[in-house]
Parts: C-alpha cells; sequence; structure tokens
C-alpha cells in the first residue's frame, strides 16, 4: 500500500485545540490551546478547504471525503486528491487535527 | 486616549477581502468589555470617575454569568476580537472564568492590566489559554516616575514582578504608557526598559477628561509640540506616522461624524451591562439587561449613531484630521459638544503634520 493510499484511509477530527468560526461568510480557526507559536494567528479557509473540514468529522475517512467533494465541485480527481492531501498535511503541521484511532 | 481596538493584519489578502464585508454588513467585528471600573491604582489621569474607580458607585458589576451569556451572544453576532479592560481587570475573582470562556469560544482576546496583580492563577489560565494580546501600561522605569503617576507606594515593584512572570512564560505582552507631565522626562527609559524586556511599546499624550466630566486629568497633559518632538524623536515612529500620513490623505474619508468603527464594526459594555458604540461616546447607551446585544445593536439608537453626518466645518476639509487623533467623542468629553473640535487635539494635529513634512523632505534629500 502507498503512503497515499494509507492516508486515504485515515480518518481525522478537530484537534479541540481550535475554534471554527463563519463571520461574513468566511471560515476562520482560531486557534485556543498549544503551541504558543500558532497562538500568534488564526486560520482562513477557501471554499474547498471549508468543505473538507466540515467533513472531517471523526467519522469519514479522508478516501470518503474526497468522494464526497467530487460531487460538489466541478474538478479532476487528480488535482482534488493532491491538493486535499497537501491540505491535510498543513492541518497536522499546525496541530489543527487528530487522528481517530480505529 | 488611544482607540481600544487594533485587529492588526493576520494576513493582508484575507482582510482586504474580509474587511469590507464586515463593513458592508455591519458585523460587530470587535469590542470593549469593561468589567470592573474599580482598580487597585489611583492614576491620575485615569478616564474613570473616581468614585467608580474606588468602588463606591452605587451600580452593580455584571455577575459572571451574565457576562458569559453576553459573550455567547456577542460571539453569535460576529465579534472576533475581544478586549477586557477596567477599572483593573484583574481584581475580579471570576476574570478567569469569563476570560476562558471568551476564549472557548473563539474569540481572540485581548487583556488590559496594570500587571500588579499577576499570580500563579493567572499564569495557569495564560498558559493554558494564552491570549492574543496582554497590554500592561508603564508609566515610568522607576519606582519614583511610576508611583508619581499611579499614586500608590510599592506598585512599580509589582508591575514589574508581573511583566517578568508574564514573559517568562512566554506570554505576549505589549507595554505602553499615557505620556504626562510627571513621566515626560522619563519616557526614553520607558522606552529602554521596554527594548530590555522584548517587548512592542507605544505612548500617547491624548489625555481626555474623565468619563465623569472632571477635568482633573487634563492639568497633567503635555504641550503639544513637546508630544509631537517625542513622537519624532524614533525614526521608526517618524517613517509610520509619514507613511499614513499620506497613504491616508490618497483616500476619500467618510463624510461622516465619526470617521472610526465606533457602532459601526465596534462596541464597547460598561461593567454594569450598558452598551455603547464606543468607551468614550455615552449617548446611544442602552441597557443589556433589558435588552438582547443585537437588538442594541440594530437598535434606532445605533443606527442614529452611525448615521451622524458631517464633521465640524473645521474639521471637515482639514488635511490633518488623519494625524491629529480626531475623535468625536474626545472632543464630547472635553466640550460637551461633539462637533466642537479640541484646540489640543488641533495643535497636536498641526504640529505632526509639520514634523511629518520635514521628515518627508529631510527623506527626499537624502
Amino acid at each position: 500500500m502507498t503512503a497515499q493510499e494509507l492516508e486515504y484511509k485515515k480518518v481525522y477530527c478537530p484537534s479541540g485545540k481550535v475554534v471554527t468560526r463563519t463571520i461574513a461568510d468566511e471560515t476562520i480557526l482560531v486557534p485556543i490551546s498549544g503551541n504558543l507559536a500558532n497562538m500568534e494567528r488564526i486560520f482562513t479557509l477557501n471554499e474547498v478547504g471549508a468543505s473538507i473540514w466540515r467533513l472531517m468529522d471523526g467519522k469519514r475517512s479522508v478516501q470518503e471525503i474526497l468522494r464526497e467533494l467530487l460531487q460538489e465541485f466541478d474538478v479532476a480527481e487528480d488535482q482534488l486528491a493532491g491538493d486535499m492531501v497537501e491540505f491535510v498535511e498543513q492541518l497536522k503541521r499546525s496541530d489543527l487535527i487528530a487522528e481517530q484511532s480505529s | 486616549m488611544n482607540c481600544e481596538h487594533d485587529p492588526g493584519a493576520h494576513s493582508r489578502a484575507f482582510f482586504d477581502r474580509f474587511y469590507p464585508k464586515v463593513l458592508k454588513d455591519r458585523i460587530p467585528l470587535a469590542g470593549g468589555i469593561e468589567l470592573t471600573n474599580r482598580c487597585n491604582l489611583n492614576c491620575i489621569h485615569c478616564y474613570v470617575s473616581t468614585s467608580e474607580r474606588k468602588g463606591r458607585g452605587d451600580q452593580t458589576e455584571l455577575s459572571a454569568r451574565l457576562w458569559m451569556n453576553l459573550i455567547d451572544q456577542i460571539t453569535d453576532a460576529g465579534c472576533l476580537f475581544l478586549l477586557f479592560t477596567g477599572g483593573e481587570t484583574l481584581l475580579r475573582p471570576d476574570f478567569y472564568d469569563i476570560y476562558r470562556h471568551a476564549c472557548r469560544s473563539g474569540l481572540l482576546v485581548t487583556v488590559f492590566t496594570n500587571g500588579t496583580l499577576v499570580t500563579d492563577r493567572t499564569i495557569e489560565t495564560f498558559d493554558l489559554y494564552p491570549p492574543h494580546s496582554i497590554e500592561i501600561s508603564l508609566y515610568g522605569a522607576t519606582a519614583a516616575t511610576y508611583e508619581a503617576v499611579t499614586g500608590v507606594a510599592g506598585s512599580f515593584e509589582k508591575c514589574m514582578q508581573g511583566i517578568h512572570r508574564l514573559k517568562d512564560h512566554g506570554v505576549r505582552l505589549k507595554l505602553k504608557t499615557m505620556l504626562l507631565t510627571v513621566n515626560f522626562n522619563g519616557l526614553e527609559e520607558i522606552e529602554t526598559l521596554a527594548a530590555e524586556l522584548g517587548a512592542p511599546f507605544r505612548f500617547d499624550a491624548m489625555i481626555s477628561p474623565r468619563l465623569d466630566g472632571d477635568p482633573a486629568p487634563v492639568k497633567y497633559r503635555v504641550k503639544p509640540k513637546e508630544a509631537v518632538k517625542k513622537e519624532f524623536s524614533s525614526p521608526d515612529r517618524a517613517q509610520q506616522l509619514h507613511d499614513f500620513f499620506y497613504r491616508m490623505n490618497r483616500q476619500k474619508l467618510s463624510e461622516g461624524l465619526y470617521q472610526c468603527g465606533a457602532g459601526r464594526n465596534m462596541f464597547h459594555i460598561s461593567p454594569f451591562g450598558l452598551m455603547r458604540p464606543c468607551l468614550m461616546v455615552s449617548g446611544a447607551s442602552q441597557d443589556l439587561l433589558k435588552s438582547s446585544f443585537s437588538n442594541v445593536w440594530n437598535s434606532s439608537n445605533f443606527r442614529h449613531f452611525r448615521e451622524k453626518e458631517k464633521a465640524h466645518d473645521k474639521c471637515r476639509e482639514c488635511d490633518k484630521k488623519v494625524v491629529c487623533g480626531y475623535c468625536p467623542g474626545f472632543f464630547q468629553l472635553e466640550s460637551g459638544n461633539e462637533m466642537l473640535c479640541s484646540e489640543y487635539l488641533c495643535d497636536i494635529g498641526q504640529e505632526r503634520k509639520q514634523a511629518i513634512l520635514n521628515f518627508h523632505e529631510e527623506v527626499h534629500k537624502a
């Protein structure tokens, strides 16, 4: 199994160190605890990022989220898959999501 | 008095997109909550009335439960930046419960404190839920200067202990002072101390009468020429004022009386639950014990405040307005008339404009 295939099977949820706010139609992630360095900023999501974040509920796998997004957005699967893996990596690096143990 | 809200720019591109929507939809993005008017210091320039500062007022401060309920309403309405101020915020034993609730709600919380009441609980709370920023007023770099302002023996040592404890625990700290006749000569020492502590520092000479109209603080004002000379003693500050002046003068300013976000995307709530467009403006006050936050925000009082048009004739076309500290709330406190510009601010504007033009000329010569 490739690294990407392994990643697809994983299930994530918000880490609990961040609060999701929607203000003026923008999705804003406000870190509330944890690494001080993260507290310097807020995180803002574009439309696709906000949809990924909404679906990352601790129940759906990355692959399931990808399938739902392909129905929602008119975008090539390869491109969306690549963007999504990169986005998930960013969220992990920023400690905004935690992997659910199976 | 400085405006209390400074959201800053987390991401220029995001806020360039975000702010126009916030303004268009009149979202109360930033607010200030005065948790108490009581204070353990007795600062000569404080804008809080002396009786309320000493806890002798006849009104009852909102309970923690009521504050938490209000914070829920404020959050639902779209607030992102929340300031806790006073009086001295840390005087309330339930400050920590209210603060935690605000952080957990997803608000970016700034706390104004005098720093003299920092305890283990303060450190533990800020460790667990780091504030967006803590701002401490440091009125002097020595006990003699500091306590000439605060009027309380031993307060300088307590303030410095508080600052060091917060710094040692990595709390983001900003230092500031009001520039007064009694600490004017010590300003450079305060700046040096702030630099040694690695904390951003700013000062402000705009002393207003107290909110109850008591003019006592005004006698501690520094002369405009001297205040501006201090501002321009730092090349960085000079550059910032210069850039701001030229940037703002290229923009078309609003025709409205209030040029700031007061009542448009900012609000203020007193310790007793009175909501108004900003700390300085009491005219449109409404009681949040009798009405919800959104009802007050959308009320006719607030709408009339936002729709007030036309500045004073003298101010309307004045190109110093962008740097004079123009504030009808300040005018109201000083003269009882929000349309009547303050001679003090006008002089500050004149001095700043001249200093900016001189700086511009020097830079271009170089």
